[in-house]
C-alpha cells in the first residue's frame, strides 16, 4: 500500500513535468503496474479539476456580520417620541446610524442604535453607551464629532405589550464619507494627507488633555466633511471605545484584557495587542498607521498571509513606507516611523508633536533617541544540577552580578527581588525584558559536576530579541570569581560602557579570595532572601561562617547587619536592644574592613535612624552609599523612610519612586511607598499604591496594613477594620499588625474589640517582650492618654524603630499638642535646639 | 495573564511531546479567549469591513501567549498549534451546523457563531477533516501540509518553514494530496450528515 503510494506520488509528479497531450503516453512508458497507472490517470484528471478546491481556508472567506439583516427602522419612524427617522445611514457593528429630525430642536440628528440582540449579549450595555456618553461629552473640539444624549425607546408589539427597549445617542449629522471609503480609491496626496493629519492631531490633543483615549482610531472612525469655504472639515467619530486615562491608571494589572473596550485589531498599538498600558502614544501609533496607508495605499505587512500580519506588526520592524512609495517625502516617512514605534516611548508622545514635525522645514528630523541603552536586568541563573542544593550557587552568581553592575553610574540594574521573580517562569526573555522596559536581559545556566562548573550566558537585545553575546565557562570551582569577572567585563564591553578607571576598580574589586567563605557568603544571602525568621537565623550562621573562614570580608558583615536589622523590623518580639547592638557592631567592623563598601554604609544609616533616632546621620549614611552604588534599590527605599521621619514627605517619596524603578516588583519597597504616601497625606495614592502591591503580592500583609491605615485616615473605618484584620492574619498576628486592627477598632468605634486586643497584647508583653508602640496605639485609639503615654514611655526605653515616626504617623497627630508628646518627642530627636544645630 | 501566558508556554512544550491533554486544555483557553474577540468584533467591527476569523484566532493566540516567540521550535508549535485550533474549530461549528440541519435543537446562535460560521459549506470542512484523518494514515507529511494550508491559512514558504522541508516539496505534495482529496470527495466519499 505504502509503496504503490509512493510509487504513484512520483509518477504523478513526473507526469506534471510533461506537456498535457503527452502524459498518457509518458505513463504507457514509464510504469508496468495497470492499478498504479489508473490512479495517477485518474488524479491527473482531478488535478485538471481543481480549479481553487482548498486554496482558500474557510476561514478567511469572511463576510459581513449583520449583512442578512435590512435595517431595523423605516423613514417616517417616530423615536422616543421626539425624532423622526429621515434615512437609514449606514450599519456598525452595534446597530445602526440613521439621519433623523429632532422635533424638538427642529434639526437634523444622526441617532445611532444599538441592536437588541445586541444588548442582550452585553449585559451592562446601557452603561457602556451612558460611559461613552459622558466620555464624548468631555471632548469638545471642532474635530471631534458632537455626541448630545442618550435615549431608550420602546415599541408598543401588536398585542399590546411592549417590545424589547432601544438604545440610542444622538449625535452631530455629518455630510461627507469616511476615510476608510476614500482610501478605497487610493492613496491620498500628501497635501490632503497634511490635512488630515494636523485635524485628526488636533482632536487627539483634546482628548488626550481631558484624559480620554481613543483606542479605536481607524480610518472608519474619521469622516471626511464637505465644509465649503474652509475646504475639507476632518471629524473624529466614535468614542466607543474610548477608556477614560484614569481607568487606565487605575485599574494597571487588569485594563482592557477583561472588559470590551478594545480597537479593532488592524489599527492595534503593540501595547494594545499585548493588552499592556495605553498611554496617548498608543493612539499616536494608530495614527501613523493611517498615515502610512494614506501615502502609500496600504499597511504595513497587508500582503502577507493573515496569520502573520498582526504577529509581524509585534516582531518585526515596520519597513519604511518608502519601499512602496519611493517617491515620499523623507520627512514624512520619518515621522511615520517614529509613530509605529514599537516602544511607545519612543514614539511622539503628544499628537501635535506629529504635525509640528511634518511641518519643520528646519531641515530633516531628529528621530529615534536611544532610550534606556544602559539598562539591563539579569535573568536567575538556571540552576540545572538536578541538585536543589546548587540553588544557592546559582542564585548567588545572579545576585553578585548584579551587585557588580550596579555600581555602574547610569546603569539602570534591575533588583533582586524584581527578576527573582521570574526564577523558575518559562518565559521568554524578551518578553520579560519588555515586561521590565529595560534594553538587554542576561540569561545564565549553571551546572556543576564534582569540583568542575559550567556556567552558560547569553546576553539578548530585547528590542529584536537576538542574541548580542554568548559565552560557555568551563572552569574548575576554584575559579568561580574569575568567571563571574569574566563575565561581568564582557557585558559591559557589549553594553559599550565607558568605565572610568575608578568605576573598573570597583566594578572588579573582589571581596574575598576565598572561595568557601565566598560560597558561605551566597547561601547566607540565599536564606536572607527569604524574608523568614528561621531563615534570617540560618542566614546569620552562614554569615558567621564566612566571616570566620575570612575574617576581612567586609560584604559579609554588611549581610550580618542587614540581616540583624530586617529581623528586628519583622519580629517584634525580640527586643531591639538584643539585636541592634550586634547590627551596629558588624556593620561598623564593614565599613572598617572597605570604606567604599556601598552596602556597609546603607546598613549603618538604617542602624541611626531605626535604633539611634538620628536621621540626619542616617541621611548621610545614605547619600554616601547611593553616591557609591547609584542603584542600590534598598539604600534608596531605606533613605525614603529617613526623610518621610524629618517629615520631608515629598523628597521622601521621590526617593521611593527611585527605589520603585529599580525595583519594581519588590513587596517592601511598594508598601513602604504606599505607607510613606499615607504618611505624607496623599491617601488616595496611597491606597492605589496599596492596591497595586497587593495585586502583585497576594495579601502581602504590610501592603494591607497601610491600606487599612489609608483608609482609617480617610474615615472608612469599616474598609480600614477589614484591611487589618487581613493583614493581622497574613502576619499571622504579628504584634504590629494587632496594634494597627486595634487602634482602628477604637476608632470605628468598636471599643470592646479594642479593648480585648489590647488585653491580648498586654498578656503577651507580661511573657515575653512585645513592642510597646502596639500597645500605645491602642490605647491612644481609645483616648485613654494616660497609658498611652506610659506604652510610649516605654517604647523610648527599649528605643523601638517606629518611635522615628513620631512626627509623620497620622495616629499620633491626636496628642501632639499634649506636653507630654512634646516631653516624648524630645526624648526620641533631642531638644529642637539640638536639632537645628545638627 | 501572566499565568495564562506560562501555561500555553508549557502546554505548547508538552503537545511537541504528544501530550494529548495538552492539546484539550490549550484548544480550551484559545476557543475561551476566541469567543471573547468574536464578541469585541461584532460590537465594533463595521460593516464595510469583512471578518476573517483565521485573524480571530491569531489574535486570541498572541493575547494569550503575548508575543510570538522568537525560537524557530516554538514558532513551529505556534503556527502548528493554531492551524489545528482552527481545524477543531471548524470541524466542531460544521458537526453543529449539520445536526441542526438534521433537525436537531435550534440553539440561539451567539454572537461568536455570526463569525465563524459564516463559511457556506459545512459539508466540505466535515469531509475534508474526514478524508484528512485517512490521508494521515498513508501519508503524515501531506495531511499536516494540507492542515496548514486548508485549516490554518498558512501559505507555502509558511508551510515550508515549519515542516523543514522546501517549498517545492510543500507545492509538490500540495498538489498531490489536493488531486487525492478531490478524487475522495468526488468519487462519493462525501460526509453523510
Amino acid at each position: 500500500m505504502q509503496h504503490n503510494w509512493d510509487n504513484a506520488k512520483s509518477l504523478f509528479e513526473a507526469a506534471l513535468q510533461q506537456p498535457a497531450d503527452q502524459r498518457p503516453a509518458f505513463l504507457q512508458e514509464s510504469c508496468s503496474d495497470p492499478g498504479i497507472r489508473e490512479e495517477v490517470q485518474k488524479l491527473l484528471a482531478y488535478h485538471a479539476e481543481l480549479g481553487n478546491f482548498l486554496t482558500t481556508s474557510p476561514l478567511q472567506r469572511g463576510r459581513p456580520v449583520s449583512e442578512s439583516r435590512g435595517p431595523l427602522k423605516a423613514p417616517g419612524d417616530l423615536l422616543a417620541r421626539r425624532f423622526r427617522v429621515a434615512q437609514f445611514l449606514a450599519r456598525g457593528g452595534m446597530g445602526e446610524v440613521y439621519e433623523a429630525e429632532d422635533l424638538e430642536l427642529h434639526e437634523h440628528v444622526a441617532l445611532k442604535m444599538v441592536r437588541s440582540e445586541i444588548a442582550t449579549w452585553y449585559p451592562n450595555c446601557l452603561q457602556r453607551f451612558k460611559r461613552e456618553v459622558h466620555l464624548a461629552k468631555r471632548v469638545t473640539h471642532p474635530n471631534v464629532c458632537r455626541v448630545f444624549d442618550l435615549f431608550r425607546h420602546s415599541d408598543t408589539g401588536e398585542n399590546g405589550d411592549p417590545e424589547e427597549e432601544l438604545i440610542f445617542v444622538s449625535m452631530e449629522l455629518l455630510h461627507g464619507e469616511t476615510l476608510s471609503d476614500r482610501l478605497r480609491r487610493g492613496p491620498v496626496n500628501p497635501g490632503e494627507a497634511l490635512a488630515v493629519v494636523s485635524q485628526v492631531s488636533g482632536a487627539l490633543d483634546a482628548a488626550h488633555t481631558v484624559g480620554v483615549l481613543h483606542r479605536d482610531l481607524k480610518p472608519g472612525n474619521i469622516f471626511l466633511s464637505a465644509d465649503g469655504s474652509r475646504g475639507t472639515r476632518v471629524v473624529v467619530t466614535d468614542f466607543g471605545l474610548a477608556l477614560s486615562l484614569d481607568e487606565v491608571r487605575t485599574d494597571p494589572a487588569n485594563p482592557p484584557s477583561q472588559g470590551e473596550f478594545l480597537g479593532t485589531p488592524a489599527y492595534m498599538s503593540p501595547e494594545q495587542l499585548l493588552n499592556q498600558d495605553l498611554t496617548p502614544a498608543s493612539d499616536v501609533y494608530s495614527l501613523g498607521l493611517i498615515m502610512y496607508q494614506m501615502v502609500t495605499g496600504v499597511r504595513p505587512f497587508e500582503d502577507e498571509t493573515p496569520n502573520c500580519t498582526a504577529s509581524r506588526r509585534l516582531t518585526d520592524k515596520i519597513p519604511s513606507p518608502r519601499t512602496v512609495a519611493p517617491d515620499l517625502d523623507k520627512v514624512w516617512e520619518g515621522v511615520i516611523l517614529k509613530c509605529l514605534e514599537r516602544d511607545p516611548s519612543r514614539r511622539f508622545q503628544v499628537a501635535g508633536q506629529v504635525l509640528s514635525a511634518l511641518r519643520s522645514d528646519s531641515g530633516p528630523v531628529r528621530f529615534f533617541p536611544k532610550a534606556r541603552r544602559n539598562s539591563i536586568a539579569i535573568l536567575p541563573f538556571v540552576n540545572t544540577s538536578g541538585n536543589p542544593e546548587m540553588d544557592y550557587l546559582s542564585d548567588g552568581i545572579t545576585e553578585t552580578i548584579i551587585s557588580t553592575l550596579s555600581r555602574i553610574p547610569k546603569m539602570r540594574v534591575m533588583a533582586h527581588s524584581t527578576v527573582f521573580r521570574f526564577k523558575g517562569r518559562l518565559d521568554d526573555p524578551q518578553n520579560i525584558g519588555r515586561q521590565l522596559d529595560v534594553a538587554s536581559v542576561l540569561v545564565g545556566r549553571v551546572f556543576n559536576r564534582g569540583n568542575m562548573l559550567k556556567i552558560g550566558v547569553e546576553l539578548v537585545d530585547v528590542a529584536n530579541g537576538r542574541q548580542i553575546w554568548g559565552e560557555q565557562y568551563n572552569r574548575n570551582f576554584v575559579d568561580v570569581f574569575e568567571i563571574q569577572d569574566d563575565i561581568a567585563k564582557e557585558i559591559s564591553t557589549k553594553l559599550e560602557l565607558k568605565l572610568s578607571s575608578e568605576e573598573k576598580k570597583h566594578l572588579y574589586k573582589r571581596q574575598t579570595q576565598n572561595t568557601d567563605a565566598y560560597q558561605l557568603y551566597l547561601k547566607g544571602r540565599f536564606f536572607w532572601n527569604k524574608r523568614t525568621e528561621h531563615d534570617f537565623r540560618t542566614g546569620i550562621d552562614f554569615f558567621s561562617r564566612a566571616v570566620a573562614i575570612d575574617p576581612g570580608y567586609a560584604l559579609a558583615y554588611s549581610g550580618l547587619a542587614d540581616s540583624y536589622t530586617t529581623q528586628s523590623f519583622l519580629c517584634p518580639h525580640i527586643p531591639p536592644r538584643e539585636l541592634m547592638p550586634q547590627a551596629r557592631q558588624t556593620a561598623s567592623k564593614a565599613l572598617s574592613l572597605d570604606s567604599g563598601l556601598a552596602e556597609a554604609h546603607a546598613s549603618t544609616g538604617i542602624i541611626d535612624l531605626r535604633y539611634d533616632w538620628n536621621p540626619i546621620s542616617a541621611e548621610k549614611s545614605f547619600q554616601r552609599a547611593i553616591a557609591l552604588k547609584p542603584s542600590h534599590a534598598i539604600a534608596h527605599q531605606w533613605y525614603g523612610e529617613c526623610l518621610a521621619a524629618m517629615t520631608q514627605f515629598d523628597r521622601s517619596i521621590t526617593e521611593l519612586k527611585i527605589a520603585q524603578d529599580l525595583d519594581p516588583l519588590s513587596p517592601i519597597i511598594n508598601s513602604v511607598l504606599a505607607g510613606m504616601l499615607c504618611f505624607g497625606g496623599q491617601y488616595d495614592q496611597a491606597i492605589e499604591q496599596c492596591q497595586c502591591t497587593l495585586e502583585m503580592h497576594k495579601e502581602f500583609w504590610l501592603a494591607l496594613y497601610f491600606l487599612g491605615l489609608s483608609h482609617e485616615c480617610r474615615g472608612e473605618f469599616d474598609q480600614a477594620v477589614s484591611a487589618f484584620q487581613r493583614s493581622a492574619v497574613a502576619a499571622q498576628k504579628n504584634p504590629m499588625t494587632l496594634g494597627g486592627l486595634g487602634h482602628s477598632y477604637a476608632r470605628a468605634g468598636k471599643k470592646s474589640e479594642a479593648t480585648n486586643l489590647l488585653n491580648e497584647l498586654r498578656a503577651l508583653s507580661e511573657r515575653s517582650y512585645t513592642s510597646p508602640v502596639n500597645l500605645a496605639l491602642i490605647t491612644l485609639g481609645l483616648e485613654q492618654y494616660e497609658s498611652a503615654f506610659a506604652e510610649l514611655d516605654r517604647a523610648v526605653n527599649a528605643r523601638v524603630g517606629w518611635m522615628v515616626f513620631l512626627q509623620a504617623d497620622p495616629r499620633f497627630k491626636c496628642v501632639r499638642t499634649d506636653e507630654r508628646f512634646g516631653g516624648i518627642l524630645q526624648r526620641v530627636f533631642g531638644s529642637p535646639e539640638e536639632r537645628r544645630s545638627a | 495573564m501572566d499565568g495564562v501566558r506560562g501555561e500555553i508556554t508549557l502546554l505548547l512544550h508538552k503537545m511537541g511531546g504528544g501530550d494529548s491533554d495538552a492539546e484539550e486544555r490549550l484548544f480550551a483557553l484559545v476557543y475561551g479567549e476566541l469567543r471573547r474577540l468574536a464578541r469585541i468584533y461584532m460590537r465594533h467591527e463595521r460593516s464595510e469591513h469583512t471578518l476573517q476569523p483565521t485573524a480571530l484566532v491569531h489574535e486570541a493566540f498572541l493575547k494569550l501567549i503575548g508575543t510570538p516567540p522568537i525560537n524557530w521550535q516554538n514558532r513551529h508549535h505556534f503556527f502548528a498549534v493554531s492551524a489545528q485550533v482552527m481545524r477543531r474549530i471548524l470541524v466542531d461549528q460544521a458537526r453543529r451546523r449539520l445536526r441542526k440541519k438534521r433537525g436537531g435543537k435550534n440553539r440561539p446562535i451567539s454572537p461568536e457563531e455570526v463569525i465563524l460560521c459564516s463559511y457556506d459549506d459545512p459539508e466540505l470542512v466535515m469531509s475534508v477533516h474526514e478524508c484528512l484523518l485517512r490521508l494521515a494514515e498513508i501519508d503524515e507529511r501531506q495531511s499536516r501540509i494540507v492542515e496548514l494550508r486548508f485549516f490554518g491559512g498558512l501559505s507555502i514558504e509558511a508551510t515550508a518553514t515549519i515542516l523543514c522541508i522546501s517549498p517545492k516539496t510543500v507545492q509538490r505534495d500540495w498538489n498531490y494530496a489536493r488531486a487525492w482529496l478531490y478524487g475522495q470527495l468526488k468519487d462519493g466519499h462525501v460526509y453523510a450528515a
